[in-house]
């Protein structure tokens, strides 16, 4: 018998767990908390119920299949949240589950399943990961089914990983319910954490610590926070990840966690580190204020096996710590004998966290898992962790490195933990690897450094060498940005290393292509964006150039060529190589922040056109309503699967916008065909009449953004060989520029449609998420500031604009819309290209400063402000994302005494500057300058002026002819829209007015004294334009009708109900309530404007939801928007109920429950708590 | 040098493993009766190990 003591070896303490089942406590805690949150990935959530529910439906189908205790079932799902019932799912059946990631190398994802034995296969993957695997059923996700009860005992297998060792093929360690109820209350003990556990689910499912993002939380009554595949492969993306779901407890390697900042993160108390060695370094940046833990454990030994905590101060190699409770650990010599205290040999685990051994391998599992002649414990086993370590002072484990990280080299043993080690210490290097491969005299080390500008290698010899032997100095250093990370393990990829190195090629220095000349690469892009290559004098204008293409331009060029350049070069510069010149001498570009494959999310301008979408649900003035005639054989079931294919590509397509509790998210619906219904007009009396009406008919559909998709799709048949297809979207996902690509994309899929082949379109390097989030980060860094300079630039400015009208204006804002349009004589449109061209600008800016001479020449004033559209589109990668970019900007139109020449120039100047702030969206420009709200116009803007000149697009699919048809705008979110466009080769304006506040008549004759107007101003540039054509406008446009200028009477609330005690009726009360919540402020006076304390349209949306949930009752968002204090609210409800009894008495219900529940002070006088 | 010899063991789960043939064997271990290098009671308990469930596991009915 050995002496216990002089030996290294220690134990953990004791501690007693259940003996059940996973899915037996997860069910019991199911039952405790069904409403609970298990599962979170942004906006999708599981509670314990929903999960639970999902579970018993995959079991319930496995039983079916015959699946029962033991079977091993295979798993391939995609990270989201129903991963974990499918994991559940399994485990409740009995059965133990085979983790097969989808998207992995196939032919390894095979191979696991046969060796597994694996004949049914589960999840959302399945059927196109094992669909054509003979002997294998694929499984897609089952509903919900009732709950059974778990056949398996605690023994069982609950899953089998397969691990990669340094050689051979991957083996299959089988762990049972047993092993993982036990370390999970471990860790739980050891890390001191609860049912507010908030886990990081980060690990693949693959790998062993999925088992503690997974069952610490579900055994606990905690969440998952599961991240996608994308967030957990992009250090920016995981780290807004763990702060938006408010991660607070979780485990990571240190090479991903060294990609973090720990100051970002404060809110992360508990980090687990481990899977690889855990530099001091990592340690002093993390350990500071939080429980900071390494971890260390082979797939073998559960998951952890010794944990301890570290601090700021360690030095390398970092202490692992002590084995877990009911565990042991034991330091051994080659011939299994311990070796004394504080001397090296290879680590011994054991515990109840020893795994049953590697399936189908008895021989491997026999001499791993050895006998334990130490514990006393009969027949118990020991795990071989193949780990070199010795205990320091305190009897703490100390990781050396890995047994077989030993190598020779000049017949010198070296061990490349120490190498590393020391390369890691040289300044200026972050991390390090060193392998030992095949070199010309024999085997040589080559050290691997991030990043790529990492000391030379004069520096780290002078460094190394007086710190390492002759022998261990690596004969090569390759420097990387950043080191290799396993996919599926999250540590660094030592075969990609070894492969590296091994190919012994010299790193490409530079990126193809970036040494082509600055003049080229111009050429280039200005040939893909204007068609054809530019002479070095060639005009941007004259050559098809306008403000969209030069917006492109920037965008390619920074993209491409990393400089920062904007629209300002282009239309300065002028020539090409005006602009080559700008470009060579611009400033390098910042990063443009942009990620990708981010889950569906609302940007800014969506959640905006959602509200006054709520706030106008009966017209559909956001609706684009395009259609095309095609002469030709169509073929509809081709036009089907091709605008599939067009869904498939623009996800923004697929989305749902529902919202809780007034606060809009979006959701994504799996791609599904698209319904084409065909109408057929052929046998009409007035085929074309009735194809007008019903374009317009479904021009104004009403889309519900919540529930059904955001576009429609018909086909009017006039003829055999004659159809018109029109498309009609929300605003929400599309514009403009989204036509074009729309049309390119179906155009393409059509073509393969009926050349019979599958219609599917490349991935988008963007997607509009991907915007939403850019945008997002954007605003917020940008906002303030921009905020500054949009109310400095707009101080003064009168915020409404009155125009002559014919009726008074409706106390509420209609949306109803009617068209007119002009086009400029030939004569003019010559003056004005010509004068644009003087100008150094573009026909629009001509056209804005007409407009703006007009409108003093209407008002009497000479300040005015309009609206614009700007798409910001500003990177390269949106450029063929289908969505919606547009914002609204004010433009202050400055008349007063200038020459027209000079009005021009000031439009011009003011168009660009009013793109390059877009941080502050127009709802913050209209808070921040206190713009009184009012439900009878648009908000500071009620005119707008929209200058995006795009040439429309044409549909062409292969085998028909096609022209576009005009179909009616649906609605005028505006008193006017005025478009400048370009038919027919000349420019025209467009007008799309209020037919409520203004005659045909009048507008048709607005137009054409606009045109008039222009052409007079334009002829004669140099003089004051107030002194050109004085006759105009005529008196029919400049003269109100009688009484017009007023806003028509609201209609008056009836009775107000008598006041309580305090003053307040229980509707006054319960409305006070709700503000006081949503607008965070103590107190509330029941005539404050909602507007004028803090609120804003999406506080309103709130508010809303709120209302609507308390009473019971369906009240529209208009109604709290037309009666913006708490008292006229109150009285509107009160007075407009059917049953004005009945709902008092839910009101004065939810009032007392909202008084109990708050309980706040009562003062009395008519100011509401 | 002689390779050193290896028993075939076996515990009452009836889990197999190997030990060096000149140690004293752990309590709750039994020689399976075979005996000979490492890699010849490797390969045989190959043959032997064909039911790798833990007997208790193997016995238990749910």
């Amino acid at each position: 018998m050995t002496d216990i003591l002089s030996i290294s070896a220690v134990q953990g303490e004791p501690l007693p767990w259940p003996d059940a089942t996973l899915a037996e406590l997860i069910a019991a805690q199911a039952t405790r908390t069904p409403d609970a949150v298990a599962v979170r990935q942004w906006d999708a959530r599981l509670t314990y119920r929903d999960l639970l529910a999902r579970a018993a439906g995959v079991a319930a189908a496995l039983r079916g299949r015959g699946v029962g205790r033991q079977t091993r079932v295979g798993v391939c799902g995609h990270r989201r949240p129903e991963l974990v019932a499918t994991v559940l799912g399994v485990l409740l059946a009995g059965a133990c589950y085979v983790p097969l990631e989808p998207g992995g190398p196939r032919r390894r994802l095979r191979e696991i399943a046969e060796d597994a034995g694996v004949t049914v296969v589960v999840g959302d993957a399945a059927t196109a990961e094992f669909g054509d695997v003979p002997g294998v059923e694929a499984l897609d996700l089952p509903g919900p089914a009732p709950l059974a009860p778990c056949p398996a005992l605690p023994g069982d297998p609950a899953y089998v990983l397969f691990t990669s060792g340094s050689t051979g093929r991957p083996k299959g360690v089988l762990t049972t319910h047993r092993n993982v109820v036990e370390f999970v209350h471990g860790v739980v003990a050891l890390s001191g954490t609860d049912a507010g556990v908030r886990s990081l689910g980060i690990a693949s499912l693959g790998f062993d610590a999925a088992t503690m993002d997974l069952f610490v939380p579900l055994l606990l009554g905690g969440s998952v926070q599961l991240l996608d595949a994308d967030d957990r492969a992009d250090p920016v993306r995981l780290a807004r990840f763990i702060a938006a779901h408010e991660v607070n407890w979780g485990f990571i390697t240190p090479t991903v966690l060294s990609m973090l900042d720990p100051a970002q993160l404060p809110g992360w108390r508990v980090v687990l580190c481990g899977g690889e060695a855990v530099p001091a370094e990592l340690a002093a940046r993390w350990a500071p204020g939080r429980t900071f833990l390494n971890g260390y454990g082979p797939t073998e030994t559960t998951v952890l096996a010794v944990s301890g905590p570290l601090t700021a101060t360690e030095s390398d190699p970092v202490p692992i710590g002590v084995p877990l409770p009911n565990h042991r650990a034991y330091v051994v010599d080659a011939d299994l004998s311990p070796v004394a205290p504080g001397m090296t040999g290879e680590l011994l685990i054991g515990g109840p966290g020893l795994a049953d051994g590697y399936l189908n391998r008895p021989g491997l599992t026999a001499e791993r898992f050895v006998p334990d002649p130490w514990s006393g414990r009969p027949g118990e086993r020991l795990y071989r962790t193949g780990d070199r370590v010795r205990l320091d002072a305190d009897g703490r484990i100390v990781y050396l490195g890995r047994v077989d990280r030993q190598v020779k080299i000049r017949g010198q043993r070296i061990e490349l933990g120490e190498v590393e080690a020391v390369l890691g210490g040289l300044p200026g290097v972050d991390a390090v690897a060193v392998e030992a491969v095949p070199g010309p005299a024999g085997t040589e080390l080559v050290a691997f450094l991030a990043p790529a500008d990492a000391p030379d290698d004069a520096r780290l010899r002078a460094y190394a060498g007086p710190r390492l032997t002759t022998a261990m100095l690596p004969a090569r250093v390759v420097r990387l940005a950043a080191l290799p990370v396993s996919a599926t393990t999250g540590k660094l990829d030592r075969p990609a290393l070894r492969a590296l190195a091994a190919a012994d090629r010299p790193l490409p220095d530079a990126p193809a292509g970036a040494d082509e000349p600055v003049d080229r690469a111009v050429a280039r892009l200005w040939a893909r964006l204007l068609g054809a290559a530019p002479e070095p004098d060639t005009d941007f204008l004259a050559a098809g150039g306008n403000s969209i293409a030069a917006m492109r331009l920037v965008a390619a060029l920074r993209a491409d060529l990393g400089r920062h350049v904007d629209t300002r070069d282009v239309f300065t510069a002028r020539t090409f190589a005006g602009l080559v010149e700008r470009v060579a001498a611009a400033a390098p570009a910042d990063g443009d922040g942009l990620t990708t494959g981010n889950p569906p999310t609302l940007s800014p301008p969506q959640r905006r056109l959602w509200f006054v979408d709520q706030l106008a649900p009966s017209s559909a003035p956001y609706n684009i309503a395009v259609a095309h005639r095609l002469h030709g054989p169509l073929d509809v079931t081709a036009l089907g699967a091709a605008l599939r294919a067009v869904a498939e590509r623009h996800d923004v397509l697929r989305w749902r916008i529902p919202q809780t509790a007034g606060v809009p998210y979006a959701v994504r619906e799996e791609p599904t065909d698209v319904a084409v219904p065909v109408v057929d007009l052929t046998g009409g009396a007035d085929p074309e009449g009735e194809l007008a009406a019903m374009l317009a008919a479904g021009a104004g559909h009403a889309f519900d953004l919540a529930t059904g998709p955001p576009w429609q799709v018909t086909v009017y048949r006039l003829a055999e060989a004659e159809h018109v297809l029109a498309i009609t979207l929300h605003h929400a996902v599309f514009d403009g520029w989204s036509e074009a690509v729309l049309y390119d994309d179906l155009a393409t899929a059509y073509a393969r449609a009926v050349a019979g082949r599958t219609p599917r379109l490349p991935a988008l390097a963007a997607t509009y998420a991907d915007y939403a989030v850019w945008r997002a980060e954007r605003d917020r860094r940008r906002g303030d500031a921009d905020l500054a300079w949009w109310t400095a630039h707009l101080t003064g400015v009168p915020t409404v604009l009155d125009l002559p009208r014919d009726r008074p204006r409706p106390a509420v804002q209609t949306y109803t819309g009617a068209e007119a349009a002009v086009r400029l004589p030939e004569a003019t449109d010559l003056a004005v290209r010509e004068l644009a061209e003087r100008r150094g600008t573009t026909v629009a800016a001509v056209l804005l400063a007409a407009f703006g001479e007009l409108l003093a020449r209407l008002t009497g004033g000479d300040d005015h402000l309009l609206g614009a559209i700007v798409a910001d589109r500003r990177l390269a990668a949106f450029d063929d994302v289908v969505g919606f970019f547009i914002d609204t900007v004010p433009v202050r139109v400055r008349t007063g005494g200038a020459t027209f020449a000079d009005l021009v120039d000031r439009c011009a100047a003011e168009l660009h500057e009013v793109t390059t702030h877009p941080g502050a969206p127009l709802e913050r420009i209209v808070e921040a300058l206190g713009v009184g709200r009012d439900t009878s116009r648009a908000p500071l803007v009620q005119v707008l002026f929209n200058v995006l000149n795009f040439v429309p697009p044409r549909l062409s699919l292969t085998g028909l002819a096609g022209e576009p048809v005009p179909v009616p705008k649906p609605g005028s979110p505006f008193d006017i829209t005025v478009y400048v466009v370009e038919r027919a080769g000349c420019v025209g304006v467009e007008v799309v007015h209020n037919p409520d506040l203004f005659d045909a008549e009048r507008i048709d004759a607005l137009l054409a004294d606009l045109a008039a107007l222009v052409g007079a101003l334009a002829a004669d540039p140099g003089r004051p334009a107030r002194d050109v054509a004085v006759e105009l406008p005529r008196p029919t446009v400049r003269v109100a009708g009688l009484g017009a200028m007023t806003v028509a009477a609201a209609e008056q609330p009836r009775a107000v109900l008598p006041a309580g005690p305090d003053g307040l009726t229980d509707t006054e009360d319960l409305i006070a309530g709700i503000w006081r919540e949503v607008l965070e402020r103590d107190r509330v006076g029941v005539t404050d404007n909602f507007f004028d304390i803090g609120g804003h349209s999406l506080a309103l949306a709130e508010v809303h939801a709120r209302l609507t949930a308390a009473t019971g009752r369906s009240i529209t968002m208009l109604d709290l928007f037309r009666h913006p204090t708490i008292r006229a609210l109150a009285a509107s409800l009160d007075g407009a109920a059917d049953r004005p009894e009945l709902a008092r008495a839910a009101l004065r219900a939810a009032a007392r429950r909202s008084r109990t529940r708050r309980n706040p002070p009562r003062r009395p006088g008519g100011t509401a708590h | 040098m002689a390779e050193s010899r290896f028993l075939v063991v076996r515990n009452d789960e009836e889990q197999y493993s190997i030990w060096s043939a000149d140690r004293e064997l752990p309590a709750g271990w039994h020689e399976a009766g075979f005996a000979g290098t490492r890699e010849e009671c490797l390969a045989h308990i190959d043959t032997v190990w064909t039911d790798m469930r833990p007997r208790s596991v193997r016995e238990a009915v749910s």
